[in-house]
């Protein structure tokens, strides 16, 4: 390994780790979480969490396929969908978390909401 | 020469989805979506060492092709494809700025890490948003871990194949 070898290394693993630490500060604001379910650019569905009693499982239909999510008061959850890979299958709970169904184009992402609780003259 | 210089190239490909293959199969590699330790990357960084740039891209765009048609659907072969482009331009501009200075590990990062900026640009097209780009910060870490071991074992296997003539001179 050369010199440049080892600031290519570590210029690489900072800036990911930096990027990586300050998304999570950056996204993680607002007390309140929502659901957003988005296929092809448009949101789908969106649910507030705090208004969640119970479980609740949403079957997504688009043209490329069918994904299930399961939303509860814990965040949301895609717990089936009739592609090969399924990589999409996870768990969304903390504001910022996302995750991705590529061949049927759709993204659960939590997003956290400000609470706007009155107005201070 | 051009038999020679096609065979070579035709067998390193099929190691190269063989590679992959077994790579798919070990569950610990495939925690991380999108995020891979790389074994038939070593592939393309000894084909990067023995042939041109120009060949190595053919190289690439033959083995994604190949294994998104026999492991996971023609649909992924667009992310590879484009991360496969992106990945040869900047190991190639790398190794031409950078000549001796930089080694195979140098190398191997940034094209692991173009690699993988070239698969979420597209992902996020196709997705149609812009947050999937936030995804890059994990699989930065991943192409410095990663890359950095394909960089080690290339190395080992050029400097074997040398040893025993295989290379083949540009």
């Amino acid at each position: 390994m050369t010199k440049t070898d080892k600031i290519i290394l570590w210029t690489v693993a900072f800036f990911s780790l930096f990027a990586l630490v300050f998304q999570n500060v950056l996204f993680s604001k607002g007390e309140k979480t929502k659901i957003v379910i988005e296929s092809c650019g448009k949101v789908y569905a969106s649910y507030e969490i705090a208004e969640i009693r119970e479980k609740k499982e949403v079957n997504i239909e688009t043209e490329f396929g069918k994904n299930t999510v399961v939303i509860s008061n814990e965040g949301a959850e895609i717990t089936d969908a009739d592609c090969k890979d399924r990589a999409c299958l996870g768990k969304v709970s903390k504001n910022g978390d996302f995750t991705v169904c590529l061949p049927h184009k759709l993204i659960v992402r939590a997003e956290g909401i400000k609470e706007v609780d009155g107005v201070a003259y | 020469m051009r038999i020679k210089k096609l065979s070579v190239l035709s067998l390193l490909c099929s190691v190269g989805i063989v590679l992959g293959l077994f790579e798919s199969i070990i569950p610990f590699f495939n925690v991380i979506p999108g995020g891979k330790i790389g074994l038939a990357n070593c592939v393309t960084l000894v084909v990067f060492s023995l042939f041109l740039p120009s060949e190595t891209l053919l190289f690439g765009l033959l083995r994604s092709f190949v294994s998104s048609l026999l492991f996971s659907g023609i649909q992924s072969f667009l992310y590879s494809a484009v991360g496969c482009v992106f990945s040869v331009i900047a190991m190639t501009v790398t190794k031409t700025l950078l000549k001796e200075k930089v080694s195979f590990v140098g190398i191997s990062i940034l094209g692991a890490l173009f690699f993988n900026i070239g698969q979420v640009a597209v992902c996020s097209l196709v997705i149609q948003n812009i947050q999937v780009l936030r995804y890059l910060s994990v699989l930065g870490i991943i192409s410095a871990i990663s890359g950095t071991a394909t960089g080690y074992i290339s190395k080992l296997l050029i400097s074997y194949l040398n040893s025993k003539n295989i290379g083949m001179e540009r």
